[in-house]
């Protein structure tokens, strides 16, 4: 079904591009969020990738691969963000603004979440990439070295580097159980 | 738990149940609305007035998508009931920063501005006659099947609007106008009951992104008139260049994407533009020759011509991943300007390759700049070019800052 859907997207055909924008976007945008944690750029690097996806669909080679090609420019869309963002924006989603939340239910999670997010913003942002796909978008390691189009080797060690530094960025205590 | 996950330590499983549930909260919180109006309604991202996005991508992109995700931004026509949208400018006088152009002040609005799926934007619709939208939403997207127009009786309906998305390709020398009106050279067609008219953006081919269309239909030949009149009077904004993929670099000369910036020489020719063949993205390939990527079964064999002294420069990063951590791979083999940089050869090519700010030769993110040059005229300008080479304000290796080049003994 995927395979028909990139081939009608291919020929100009809006609706089936939307359909697969739609299957893949959500799980994506949870690996995108990861590396630039702000959910607004989130939503804009998804926007980017989506419109670059459009454009350079003619170039894909293999209709299969259709969802890592798709994941792969998103993310490195967040990572380009994520560059550029340097440190300036990290404190966006931050346990020091849920001081500012006035009203929210204490219940919700918010201060754990804040301080999930906090932690990533202390991790190199292709950890927060290899992250963001095993653990946001659900990717099996393999698919998360597609995406990143790196050895699957290098996807397991950077992998649990990553969870490592994470862990560290948390602290114990602070890890949501 | 999948089979991945079993092989974690106990507080490697708590840190990926925490970030798992922390971004599926988020993203719940802050959900990514891929198919209505919403989501662009949050991230409303307007075309700047006067002088267009480098190389008219970026606008052209944020179009589109608006467009991909959206078809439910449909148009604010003045539907029954509705009120007039009102247009950019004065009354009989359409402005919107980019172009202009004169209209009877007599006619309606019929819509404002409006994107139509991936393919085109809309600036105006006004007239006489009837009109309602083709297009259209449902739950699984949308589409657009054709304006309804009823332009009889003497009646007049015109739509203004641009093609977006279009697939980047090589200059095709498209420029043999079909007809002039006023001092604007077009391309004139017909299909059916409409008259389009075709404007070039400056420097640009026919059939190239940003050109604007003038579609009209009319009831008689006085409404014909009063269209071209309309297409006489359009201008561009002062300053305007081709935000396509086809122009003449005299009216530009340094390049910038927004993540860094260069010179080139005013002679040189925009050849292609951003396109993806893993694990190269190339950003842009510039000159006075000829080239085509090549790709293909797997692989990608440029197909370059600098002969005659011409040039061709292609300049592109890896999108693969960087190597984990610094390793040491910071010897720099030449110096241009302020750029030290890593000189190879690739076939007939020579290549730079000019590091993010803080990473080491090799990661991705650097940029390399890849030139045929058909004589020592061209190395040098090929160089100058390095040499004027700067990353964007704040570009960094995600935070990471690998020692100190050493200088090469």
């Amino acid at each position: 079904m995927e395979r028909e859907l990139v081939l009608a997207a291919r020929l100009g055909d809006e609706v089936a591009f939307a359909r697969l924008i739609q299957e893949e976007a959500p799980r994506t945008y949870r690996a995108v969020l990861a590396v630039v944690r702000s959910p607004e750029d989130a939503q804009e690097v998804m926007q980017d990738a989506s419109i670059r996806a459009w454009r350079q669909l003619p170039g894909l080679r293999d209709p299969g691969n259709w969802a890592a090609w798709f994941r792969r420019i998103a993310v490195n869309q967040a990572l380009d963000r994520a560059g550029r963002q340097g440190r300036i924006r990290l404190h966006e989603i931050s346990p020091d603004s849920f001081e500012a939340e006035v009203g929210r239910d204490p219940s919700s999670g918010w201060a754990e979440r804040a301080a999930v997010m906090a932690a990533l913003q202390l991790l190199p942002k292709e950890d927060r990439a290899v992250l963001g796909l095993r653990f946001g978008a659900d990717l099996a390691v393999p698919d998360v070295a597609a995406a990143l189009a790196i050895p699957l080797g290098t996807a397991k060690s950077r992998l649990h580097r990553a969870l490592g530094r994470l862990a560290a960025a948390l602290g114990d205590d602070d890890v949501r159980r | 738990m999948s089979d991945d996950e079993s092989n974690l330590t106990a507080q490697e499983e708590r840190v990926a149940a925490a970030l798992r549930l922390t971004l599926r909260e988020v993203s719940e919180e802050s959900p990514l609305n891929v198919d209505g109006s919403a989501w662009v309604a949050k991230n409303p991202r307007r075309r700047p007035n006067g002088r267009r996005l480098p190389l008219g991508m970026a606008a052209a992109l944020v179009v589109m998508l608006v467009g991909a995700i959206a078809f439910a931004s449909l148009p604010r026509g003045a539907g029954q009931g509705s009120p007039s949208p009102s247009l950019p400018g004065t009354p009989g006088h359409f402005d919107n920063g980019s172009f202009s152009f004169d209209y009877p002040a007599t006619w309606a609005t019929l819509a404002g501005e409006y994107y139509e799926g991936l393919a085109s934007q809309v600036f105006a619709v006004m007239g006489t006659g009837d009109w309602k939208t083709g297009c259209y939403t449902t739950a699984n997207g949308g589409g657009c099947t054709g304006d309804v127009v009823n332009a009889s009786g003497g009646r007049i309906v015109v739509k203004v609007y641009e093609l977006v998305g279009r697939p980047v390709s090589t200059c095709g020398g498209d420029t043999a106008a079909s007809a002039t009106l006023g001092p604007n050279a077009v391309s004139k067609s017909t299909d059916g009951p409409t008259t389009t008219w075709e404007i070039r953006m400056p420097g640009a081919d026919f059939g190239g992104a940003n050109n604007v269309f003038v579609e009209v239909w009319a009831g008689g030949a006085p409404q014909l008139a009063q269209a071209e009149a309309l297409v006489s009077s359009f201008r561009w904004a002062a300053n305007t260049t081709s935000g396509g993929h086809c122009y003449s670099a005299a009216q530009s000369g340094r390049y910038d994407d927004g993540n860094y910036s260069f010179d080139y020489p005013t002679d040189w020719l925009l050849i292609s533009g951003r396109s993806i063949a893993t694990p190269d993205e190339t950003d842009v390939v510039l000159g006075t020759g000829t080239w085509a990527s090549g790709c293909g079964g797997g692989g990608c064999t440029p197909v370059v011509d600098v002969s005659g002294g011409k040039i061709v420069v292609r300049v592109w990063r890896r999108i693969d991943g960087p190597p984990d951590g610094c390793m040491g791979y910071n010897q720099a083999t030449a110096t241009f300007g302020p750029n030290a940089v890593s000189e190879s050869k690739e076939g007939s090519a020579v290549m730079w390759q000019i590091r993010l700010p803080g990473a080491e030769f090799g990661w991705m993110g650097n940029v390399f700049v890849e030139v045929w040059a058909g004589g020592a005229s061209g190395r040098a300008q090929a160089e100058a070019l390095v040499a004027s080479f700067r990353w964007a304000d704040g570009s960094t290796a995600g935070g990471v800052v690998c020692p100190t080049p050493t200088p090469t003994t």
